[in-house]
């Protein structure tokens, strides 16, 4: 299969332009993907901070009602997974699920670990890092963000509940938010991705195929067929008319086979006679197609060398001429 | 003078397998690369300790598009002008240092395909480039080789 030309054009064009496509639809697919992510994490970030300051005067004025129906609120929206609130020690306070109340978190899960992993935790985190993505028991991707609420002067003199100046941080806010819509639109965009890969593909190689056909494997082909006819000898039954590199070789093709043609019938001719003295008198008209030197070369090249006809019907007609 | 065009055979039929095997190195390693990904991630951790922080992923991004680019562009240069394909193995080399680069960056599981994918390309490019360019030295020495045969008989 191989050794047909046709082949062997194709399989190198298909090849690289199928590898290069498909290499760089999954490099355009993964950065598309950590765009989406990031901007993903810097809405989470945003909402985490909009809650924060919203939340700030309900804290203050110690307005746990108030504070229970933001969070209450902002949980029940459909892609907010959870919104909760714990203290230093990791004890939850608020919650959109309000089972959890009371309960502890785990400083060694995946959003924690951040800044709990030395000896003394980290107070401040970049945008990117204070995000993480799990799996919560439904078997949906989250997206959590945690922002700290620090402790400012208006906390620490705050005649509501006191708290101690030198502590930093009161308190986290941890936001969870569902990933489902966006691994949806990941899914929506690989499928599109992956049909227009398939539509250009069909389209590059389809071209390069009919652009090669056209211009390559049909006047290839129409030239093999003349050149077996020429081989067989009925050359003039059908002289393909080419355009280019591939008429001119038409035409030296023709012009070898007639002048093979002609070379045939003058040894016919020659044959035919009988004479010495006449055979010489045909060389002497024709001294370029039969001199001395070349001529039964050009018979072998005319009749074979199997089937040289001065060999078997007169084995002396070398010498002779 | 026969036996150096049947040393030359024996050579160009070891050679147009040169870019399969290639493939089959860059094939292996990407198997093992997938299935060691907790490995590399190790490892990663300790360069980082020794080099540094490693690019970011975009700038990987980046580097495989032009690697591949300029690999695929290289390799239609050579089989244009038909000169001898040399040096298969390096593109498995430079693929190796992609999954290690991917892998100290921590993203090697989202472009492992793209890896994959960029190797197979290029090194089965190589390997046609490589196929094709010893079958035509094999059919010049093996006519040379019957030239002989030929002028041997006659004399």
């Amino acid at each position: 299969m191989l050794k047909n030309i046709c082949t062997r054009t194709v399989i190198p064009v298909a090849i690289a332009v199928t590898g290069f496509v498909i290499v760089c639809c999954l490099l355009l697919y993964s950065m598309i993907r950590e765009d989406m992510v990031k901007v993903s994490t810097i809405h989470g970030t945003n909402l985490a901070d909009t809650l924060t300051r919203s939340a700030r005067y309900s804290m203050l004025n110690d307005d746990r009602e108030a504070l229970n129906n933001l969070i209450a609120n902002v949980g029940a929206q459909e892609e907010v997974e959870h919104v909760r609130i714990f203290n230093k020690k990791g004890r939850i306070a608020f919650s959109s699920e309000t089972r959890e109340v009371g309960r502890y978190v785990d400083k060694n899960a995946a959003g924690c670990i951040a800044c709990h992993a030395g000896a003394v935790p980290k107070h401040t985190l970049e945008g990117m890092q204070q995000a993480r993505t799990y799996e919560n028991p439904q078997g949906e991707q989250v997206l959590a963000v945690t922002a700290s609420i620090f402790n400012e002067p208006t906390c620490a003199n705050g005649s509501c509940h006191v708290h101690d100046a030198t502590q930093a941080i009161l308190g986290i806010l941890d936001v969870g938010l569902d990933q489902e819509p966006l691994r949806h639109a990941l899914v929506t965009l690989r499928w599109r991705m992956t049909i227009f890969t398939l539509m250009i593909l069909c389209l590059t190689i389809g071209g390069v195929v009919a652009i090669l056909n056209l211009n390559l494997f049909v006047p290839f082909r129409r030239l093999m067929r003349f050149t077996e006819g020429a081989a067989d000898g009925n050359i003039r039954e059908d002289v393909p008319h080419l355009d280019g590199e591939l008429g001119t070789l038409v035409e030296k093709i023709c012009g070898i086979h007639e002048e093979q043609r002609s070379a045939r019938q003058k040894v016919s001719i020659l044959l035919s006679v009988t004479c010495i003295n006449r055979r010489k008198e045909l060389i002497g008209h024709f001294p370029n197609e039969f001199s001395e030197n070349d001529f039964p070369q050009r018979l072998t090249c005319c009749y074979g060398e199997r089937s040289n006809p001065l060999a078997p019907e007169d084995p002396g007609a070398n010498s002779s001429l | 003078m026969r036996q150096k065009i049947q040393e030359q055979i024996r050579l160009c039929e070891q050679r147009s397998n040169y870019g399969l095997w290639a493939l089959a190195l860059f094939v292996a390693i990407s198997i093992a690369a997938n299935s060691q990904f907790h490995l590399l991630a190790e490892l990663a951790l300790k360069w980082r300790t020794l080099l540094g922080p490693p690019p970011p992923a975009n700038w990987i991004n980046g580097a495989l598009f032009i690697y591949s680019f300029s690999a695929v562009i290289q390799i239609f240069t050579r089989m244009m002008q038909g000169t001898e394909p040399r040096g298969t193995i390096f593109p498995v080399i430079y693929l190796l240092l992609f999954y290690l680069f991917y892998g100290a960056s921590g993203a090697q599981i989202e472009h492992f395909w793209a890896v994959l994918a960029a190797g197979i390309t290029i090194l089965g490019l190589e390997s046609y480039s490589c196929w094709s360019y010893y079958q035509t030295e094999l059919r010049s020495a093996r006519e040379e080789l019957d030239r002989l045969d030929r002028l041997g008989k006659l004399s």
